[in-house]
């Protein structure tokens, strides 16, 4: 039998494309919401995530190590039994097709609070489903060397975002560091933890690998990488905005926007909002390419490329359902929502089998000899 | 009676009307097969030569019918008993001295030893093949149709009485274009010279370049009617076996009347026949050629046309030329620098300025917002409209001076510069800015150095331009998107077409945005098999000389001596 997914990708290319998706929400969406909550010491925050996150990464990594040849959605039925894996597998999936409405909801929002005001959500939401549908379709193969070729330039224009504000910035917002001690930062940290988590993404991706015994050290890279990225993130929005922060609507946006250079580098937000929405059509492309794969394998379907654009209508259903304004976005982003629901799927996922693979003492062929 | 009459001839209609399509189809399928490429004029070219000369001569001569241009040349030698000979060639095709020295002369007069024991069966054949014919290229034919494609191309057949062999002598030679500048990749730096028309002289010029027997060349005949002659160079062990076997394959499915240009094999072996950009690259110049099969690669000849196919092909290399290499490297990487921001600029640069003057006025300066808002003022059109006109008016024009004569063609340029510059303005169809910006890109899509790609741009272009005036930036964006996601996922040949900035190749990003010193370009791209990557011994970088106060000392002590 033909496997579903013929394509093959590098660490690389992996790596890239894990540090694209999390960057498009963690920098859209996360200061605004750590900073709600946590203040000044909302970076403090986003550095507990990592270190939390850094190695769950390494587990992951192992997991999918463990059973090289098969995706999440195939194991978990071996370790948890036929109805139960079933199940998990259809959260996991679940999961990350709503990712994917949030993703493409988020920058239809952003359109239409910057430089569109007046078109219809629904049709920039229809065009960027249409275009990342086409993009799942092609194959992981397509889609991480899309992530690979425009890696260099995001990062550039992330790295402008951050750093050409800087003569607005005042450090002095951030202290006094801890003023109200540690306790009420640890709800806040599950925000950031959930959406750095979701290199889980990569639990698909393993058996599609290159070369399968670079994964752990790609995802540890991931965590780092985006970790590193969003805590200077997080930095700068705070010694720049201070506490207005937790209103900013897309906060790299809005950093680009004060951006004033010897008064003609300036109004440079479009490249960034440009750079931006490729990053979420890729992400979205990829969420959605595990929301076709995983089905697939979840039904023993022959092919998975034909649920592209079924799939796609649902979602373009559930992003216009998803919620009605920015505001009840923030309001869905809390830890008692955002936070319980992410991490149970995400790590809650990942323990439980990695727990059940080390006690049940399961592992996946190594060999090409069953190929599922 | 009329009830029968009326039924039967509705009936007998109705019969008619049914039959009629199928002694339609049937006629068109005779047509059909009438019209399918026979293998020759002749009923069974294929067949073999009799040993009867003048059945032979017969034979040939109704194959070509009328035509005026085959010269038979019956006639027989000076020897007891005569041998009877006849001679074909078409004549343009041939050097005539070269028939009347070489071939004719020889024959009618073979020297006395040989005259003595001539016997009018294969001796003969074997003396006329091996001491008789003064021509340096000799080759023995069986059957018709190999003595038909010999004339064709030039050769004199020579056919004995009593053989059912003829000799093809080699005497081809006939009035060709010369070695000239090529006219659609000039360098300021670098070679002069051209592929023509001829393939033989084509590959002779690659072969100059590239004096190792490595350098194989493989022909095929493809075309029914035409027979062209396609050739396939390569360095044997740098282009690899599965390349070689995939073009071969390709080529060798193309079965067509005729091919007249390299163009017409480019759309049968292409991997994606629906995407707008060229996927292969197309080169007159035969440095640019060697370069590339330096770099693994095959490239297909075609008879008749100066125009050679690079396999496979990257989108990078369609904004290469070969100046890049032969100016210093510093230059040579500004230049192509610049070459990304001109196609990124001849793509992009009209759907910008329409996005931005319909949608976001507020992202430019105010004072330019302002003077482009006062000189809009009195034109009828919106934006895109205006642009559309523009570039349409601007195509015209370029096709226009490209096909007229070129005397006219200038003519042509001055009336659309007076007209699109001056007067347009002036009657208030369309404002400065708009003017500026269509010239803009304009110079900007000269700048790409191969005009398939610059073509593919000119068309992406429009498309757009109406993505822009729908929904602004969003609709550019969206559009460039597409653009990008068919670039990554287009193969050529298999390979990557992005490469190596579609998967990201590290080692090959040394020659792609910049070219870096060719001390430093030590290996190949990843083309090639990893054991004959390595292309330059190592440590090849420059350095001023080590101990120059010594060297100093010593030539002011030798002065002073």
């Amino acid at each position: 039998m033909k496997p579903l997914e013929g394509g093959k990708i590098s660490p690389r290319q992996l790596y890239t494309l894990l540090v694209l998706s999390n960057l498009e929400t963690t920098t859209s969406i996360l200061p605004s919401l750590t900073v709600a909550i946590a203040g000044r010491d909302s970076w403090l925050t986003i550095l507990l995530a990592i270190i939390a996150a850094l190695p769950l990464g390494l587990l992951a990594a192992w997991l999918g190590r463990r059973f090289p040849r098969q995706t999440l959605i195939q194991y978990s039925p071996k370790l948890l039994g036929k109805p139960l894996g079933f199940l998990v597998g259809v959260f996991y999936v679940w999961f990350f097709v709503h990712i994917t409405s949030l993703v493409v909801r988020e920058t239809a929002v952003g359109f239409n609070l910057s430089v569109l005001p007046q078109t219809p959500p629904i049709v920039l939401i229809i065009i960027l489903v249409v275009l990342s549908a086409t993009t799942a379709r092609s194959g992981i193969e397509v889609i991480g060397r899309l992530a690979e070729s425009s890696f260099v330039l995001v990062l550039f224009s992330v790295l402008l975002t951050l750093f050409l504000p800087l003569n607005f910035a005042h450090f002095e917002y951030l202290q006094p560091v801890l003023a109200r001690g540690v306790l009420p930062l640890l709800p806040a940290v599950l925000i950031p933890l959930g959406l750095l988590s979701e290199f889980v993404a990569a639990n698909m991706v393993i058996p599609y690998l290159s070369e399968p015994q670079k994964a752990g050290r790609t995802l540890f890279f991931t965590v780092l990488t985006s970790g590193t990225v969003i805590l200077l993130f997080t930095i700068i929005i705070i010694a720049v905005f201070n506490q207005t922060a937790q209103n900013l609507t897309l906060p790299p946006f809005q950093l680009a926007r004060i951006i004033s250079i010897g008064n003609f580098l300036e109004r440079i937000e479009v490249i960034v909002l440009a750079v931006w929405t490729v990053v979420a059509l890729i992400k979205a492309a990829f969420f959605m390419w595990i929301g076709m794969l995983g089905p697939a394998q979840l039904f023993n379907l022959k092919g998975y490329r034909e649920l592209a654009y079924p799939l796609g209508i649902i979602v373009i259903v559930l992003a216009i359902l998803s919620y009605d304004n920015f505001a009840a976005a923030v309001s869905f982003y809390t830890p008692q929502v955002w936070g319980v629901y992410s991490v149970t799927v995400e790590i809650g996922i990942i323990l439980l089998l990695s727990a059940l693979a080390l006690l049940r003492g399961k592992k996946g062929n190594t060999l090409r000899t069953t190929e599922n | 009676m009329f009830w029968k009459s009326f039924l039967g001839k509705l009936f007998f209609k109705r019969k008619k009307q049914q039959r009629l399509p199928e002694t339609g189809n049937e006629t068109e399928n005779n047509i059909l097969q009438e019209n399918m490429p026979s293998p020759d004029p002749a009923p069974a070219a294929s067949a073999n030569l009799s040993t009867d000369l003048d059945a032979n001569v017969a034979r040939i001569t109704a194959a070509y019918g009328e035509s005026a241009d085959l010269v038979v040349r019956e006639m027989e030698t000076a020897t007891s008993p005569p041998i009877k000979i006849a001679v074909f060639f078409i004549d343009g095709l041939v050097i005539n001295l070269a028939v009347t020295e070489g071939v004719v002369a020889p024959l009618l007069a073979p020297p006395a030893a040989l005259s003595a024991q001539a016997k009018p069966h294969p001796t003969f054949f074997e003396a006329a093949n091996k001491t008789l014919l003064q021509i340096g290229e000799v080759s023995e034919a069986q059957t018709f149709e190999d003595i038909f494609t010999g004339l064709a191309s030039g050769k004199t057949a020579v056919l004995i009485d009593k053989n059912s062999r003829a000799l093809l002598t080699g005497t081809e030679g006939w009035k060709e274009r010369g070695i000239e500048e090529p006219a659609t990749e000039s360098v300021v730096r670098g070679p002069r010279d051209s592929f023509a028309e001829r393939l033989r002289g084509n590959t002779a010029l690659l072969r100059l370049r590239l004096k190792s027997p490595r350098l194989r060349i493989e022909e095929f005949q493809l075309g029914e009617l035409t027979k062209t002659t396609v050739a396939l160079a390569y360095i044997q062990g740098l282009a690899t076996d599965k390349l070689l076997q995939e073009v071969r394959k390709r080529l060798k499915r193309v079965k067509i009347d005729g091919i007249l240009e390299s163009g017409y094999l480019e759309e049968f072996i292409e991997d994606e026949p629906l995407s707008p950009f060229p996927q292969l690259l197309r080169s007159e110049r035969p440095d640019r050629v060697a370069a590339s099969l330096l770099e693994g690669k095959v490239a297909v000849f075609t008879d008749g046309t100066p125009f050679v196919l690079l396999v496979p092909s990257f989108l990078p290399e369609f904004l290469s030329t070969p100046e890049d290499y032969y100016e210093r490297y510093f230059i040579g990487s500004f230049i192509r620098l610049i070459r990304y921001v001109a196609i990124i600029i001849s793509l992009v640069l009209p759907s910008v300025y329409v996005a931005i003057i319909t949608f976001h006025q507020e992202m430019l300066p105010t004072e330019l917002i302002l003077s482009i808002a006062s000189q809009r003022e009195g034109i009828p059109f919106p934006t895109f409209v205006e642009a559309f006109l523009l570039e349409l008016a601007f195509e015209i024009l370029r096709e226009a001076g490209l096909r007229l004569p070129r005397v006219i063609g200038q003519a042509v340029s001055i009336v659309g510069v007076i007209i699109i510059g001056q007067a347009a303005v002036q009657a208030g169809l369309v404002s400065q800015f708009m003017l500026i910006i269509v010239a803009l890109t304009a110079v900007a899509s000269f700048a790409t150095p191969v005009f398939s790609l610059a073509i593919t741009m000119r068309l992406l272009r429009f498309v757009l331009l109406i993505l822009a005036s729908t929904l602004g930036f969003f609709g550019i964006l969206a559009g460039i998107y597409t653009i990008f996601l068919h670039l990554v996922s287009l193969r050529s040949f298999g390979f990557p077409y992005l490469k190596p900035l579609g998967p990201v190749m590290l080692s090959d990003l040394k020659d792609t945005l910049v070219r870096v010193p060719f001390w430093a370009m030590r290996t190949r791209p990843r083309l090639v098999a990893p054991r004959d990557r390595v292309r330059q011994a190592e440590g090849l970088k420059p350095k001023p000389p080590q101990h120059r106060e010594r060297d100093d000392a010593k030539n002011k002590g030798g002065d002073g001596a």
